[in-house]
């Protein structure tokens, strides 16, 4: 996965690598709109979901998305200068050096993005079957009564 | 642009890569069908009823495009899962002339596909939050009142 990352990274033209990162910048602004949404939810939420019980779980699930949304927030301004400087690339005389330096730094953010990806998904996932969870006792209890 | 790039990395990609693709590709989408579920539950009428004491005419509207792109979800996971088995005769031992190349082509139909339900999905996905958000303040202006 590693070298086949890095060796797309070499293979792509600074313009591919721009795409990219305008692609990424779309895709954390998306999920900052949904973290939004999530935090609405878990506010919405919150009384069912801690007394449940498993309380400490799910203030760790609370405590995990907010560092995504800190990591999110980082990773866009990363993605912003690294585009900034690519942009500043684009026009000018190649130069050999610097074309290097933004693939290593590109190489770099990709994997990061990966890896934020991947554990953002697994919070989310978490998130969406405690609030399940909830809704089904909701709903129980509903009836019931 | 994108279009050009994953061609050219599909041009260049061996079977084990190929392979690789459509193994995230399957669990991308089968992420992304939990997250569907997820949504029509928590959009489905009844929760909003139960829940907020609201019934809400744009969840229809919602539901019924949720469920759009769950079925659409459904057909390209199948026509990957297929795909993925047909991978297998492209390792087997009996020749057949440009296998390779035409399995490539599906290969890169199939995956922009995915990348275009995603941005659909993300559209749809955008609409539920700005409608379960509105539900929420509702329901959190009924409570203070």
């Amino acid at each position: 996965m590693k070298n086949i990352t890095y060796k797309m990274v070499q293979l792509s033209t600074p313009a591919e690598l721009h795409a990219e990162c305008v692609e990424w910048l779309s895709q954390l602004n998306f999920n900052d709109d949904e973290q939004r949404f999530l935090n609405e939810l878990i506010r919405n939420y919150t009384v069912p979901l801690i007394a449940n019980e498993a309380y400490a779980a799910a203030v760790k699930l609370v405590s995990e998305l907010g560092a995504e949304e800190n990591e999110l927030k980082r990773l866009a301004q990363r993605v912003n200068t690294h585009m900034n400087n690519i942009e500043a690339l684009l026009g000018t005389e190649k130069d050999q050096r610097e074309e290097e330096g933004y693939r290593e730094t590109h190489y770099y953010l990709k994997l990061d993005m990966h890896r934020y990806t991947i554990k953002y998904r697994k919070t989310k996932t978490e998130l969406f079957d405690r609030i399940k969870k909830v809704i089904r006792n909701k709903k129980r209890n509903t009836r019931l009564s | 642009m994108e279009t050009k790039t994953h061609y050219k990395f599909i041009q260049w990609r061996d079977t084990g890569g190929l392979h690789e693709d459509t193994t995230i590709t399957i669990s991308d989408l089968k992420f992304l069908q939990d997250e569907l579920h997820f949504l029509t539950d928590l959009a489905s009428e009844e929760t909003l009823e139960m829940i907020y004491g609201i019934s809400h005419e744009a969840s229809a509207f919602v539901a019924e495009k949720l469920q759009a792109c769950q079925n659409r979800v459904e057909h390209l996971l199948e026509a990957f899962q297929l795909h993925s088995n047909r991978l297998q005769t492209l390792l087997d031992d009996t020749e057949i002339p440009n296998e390779l190349e035409e399995y490539k082509d599906a290969h890169y139909n199939l995956m922009i596909s995915a990348m275009k339900l995603h941005g659909d999905v993300k559209k749809v996905k955008q609409r539920v939050f700005n409608m379960l958000a509105e539900v929420m303040q509702k329901s959190k202006e009924k409570r203070s009142n």
